[in-house]
């Protein structure tokens, strides 16, 4: 007896194993159940003093199946064959009612009680995980001019869902890792310190955000997920830095490029325009005056300012709690799963005794 | 309460269960920890019985007259009086001497055809 008795897991052991002991006939309790709850007493202190918790599991691993086999036995011995038919087929409905609740209840306890246990520890050794929101507005880069010179433009009905493939491309995303630099970092974490390969991180960026469109707005929500709760605000931000960053210098790209064709051009005018029939050199003209129009529309957009085209309504925060495991989520999943396995234990118990039913056992003695 | 029938023969063979109680009970007269225990020990830790195993034999035993609750109590000072001794009546020292023969008879027929050594 070297271990110190927790009073409270014997105790508890003994409460659980004094109302197993309604499954006995209520003679066999009335004659027997003390002396059976002090002699498990007893075998709980000789098992906690053997190996403490666990010592005290395996006790209840024989003890369950004794007291189920034992009590089944005791009722079907309490079947007194003098007894006239009209009664034994009372006593057998009895026993039958009594066992088969008492099996149900008794399995259906243990199985229920099991199924949360194990969901919680589950539950309280999963990772947590931190989440954090940004939202950003898009709007189209023709929208703008729209609004800014009044002439209408058709709804592009692709261009939401073209932003999200664009948002978690490897364009975008490369620009995350490279400015979070995921690789190095990642690598530390979960690597011993050795650099993830850019497409490594890659893997782990995309199952790691989350995109959702707003309904009825321009907004788009971005969602990171970490266990740190500041690095899953800094990867849902950086997303929605590098999404703007990237429409910023696609709209510079595209004046450039418009500019350059502006003086091809016009080079090529000045250079034939006496060659040219009249009817060509007013094809170039026409040629040149769109390109101008679209220099000017370019310019336009570029002088807005880069809100304009992406504007970050709301920076992602750190998360206060975890999200992830969500904790009394789960416990009542374990809960409601418990009670649908604890019913199917319980049911196929009973089909057990009605199995047994068909052949009592002879009593041993 | 069961007639208990005089011819010891009439209860073999016994349940292991039953062996072993009625075993622990020929040193003398002990509560059911100390059957308990006694079925442990004398079994390598083997057999280890339950509550419900233990008090179901010993139900049977005393309805077959084969043990009786002992009057005697202890001394409150060395162990819970509230503890219930039990001890071999007549018929079931000859019981378990009969059961212990059939055993002993067993063994020699596995001797004689060798599947088992000679005692050391």
């Amino acid at each position: 007896m070297s271990r110190p008795a927790p009073s409270r897991a014997i105790a508890l052991s003994e409460y659980v194993f004094q109302r197993l002991l309604r499954a006995y006939p209520r003679a066999h309790r009335d004659a027997y159940g003390e002396a059976m709850a002090q002699l498990f007493r007893d075998q709980c202190r000789d098992a906690w003093a053997e190996s403490a918790r666990w010592g005290l599991a395996k006790l209840w691993l024989r003890v369950l199946p004794d007291v189920v086999n034992t009590s089944i036995w005791e009722h079907l011995a309490n079947l007194n064959p003098r007894k006239n038919m009209g009664n034994q087929l009372a006593n057998l409905f009895r026993f039958y009612a009594t066992a088969k609740l008492a099996t149900f209840g008794t399995v259906f306890v243990i199985v229920f009680l099991l199924t949360v246990c194990v969901g919680t520890v589950i539950t309280f050794i999963l990772p947590e995980s931190y989440a954090s929101t940004a939202r950003i507005k898009v709007e189209r880069d023709d929208a703008i001019l729209a609004a800014e010179t009044g002439n209408p433009v058709a709804y592009d009905p692709y261009f939401l869902q073209t932003t999200f493939e664009l948002m978690q491309s490897d364009l975008i995303l490369n620009r995350v890792i490279t400015n979070l630099n995921l690789t190095m970092v990642w690598g530390k974490k979960y690597y011993g310190g050795n650099i993830l390969k850019t497409s490594e991180a890659m893997q782990i960026l995309k199952g790691r955000i989350s995109l959702m469109p707003i309904r009825n707005t321009k907004l788009i929500s971005i969602t990171a997920y970490d266990e740190e709760k500041n690095e899953a605000a800094a990867i849902a931000n950086a997303v929605a830095e590098a999404y703007s960053a990237h429409r910023v210098e696609s709209n510079r790209e595209r004046i450039a490029a418009i500019e350059q064709q502006y003086q091809a051009e016009e080079k090529l005018l000045q250079a034939d325009a006496r060659q040219l029939s009249t009817n060509e050199l007013a094809q170039h003209q026409a040629a040149v005056q769109t390109l101008l129009t679209k220099i000017e529309s370019a310019r336009l957009a570029a002088r807005m300012p880069d809100e304009s085209m992406v504007e970050i309504v709301d920076t992602a925060e750190p998360g206060r709690l975890p999200v992830k495991p969500n904790k009394p989520l789960n416990i009542c999943i374990s809960a409601i799963l418990g009670m649908g396995l604890g019913t199917v234990a319980g049911g196929v118990a009973v089909l057990g005794i009605s199995l047994l039913r068909r052949s009592p056992p002879k009593p041993a003695v | 309460m069961v007639n208990a029938p005089t011819d010891p023969e009439s209860f073999l063979p016994l349940t292991p269960a039953v062996f072993h109680v009625l075993l622990a009970l020929a040193d003398g007269e002990r509560h059911g920890y100390a059957i308990m225990q006694e079925v442990a020990a004398s079994t390598d830790g083997q057999i280890k019985m339950g509550p419900g195993t233990l008090y179901g034999t010993l139900k049977r035993l005393l309805e077959a007259r084969l043990i009786a609750e002992s009057a005697a109590r202890p001394d409150p000072a060395l162990d819970d009086e509230r503890r219930r001794y039990y001890r071999l009546t007549g018929t079931g020292e000859q019981v378990v001497r009969a059961e212990a023969q059939r055993y002993a008879g067993i063994v020699a027929v596995a001797r004689g055809k060798k599947l088992i050594g000679k005692p050391a």
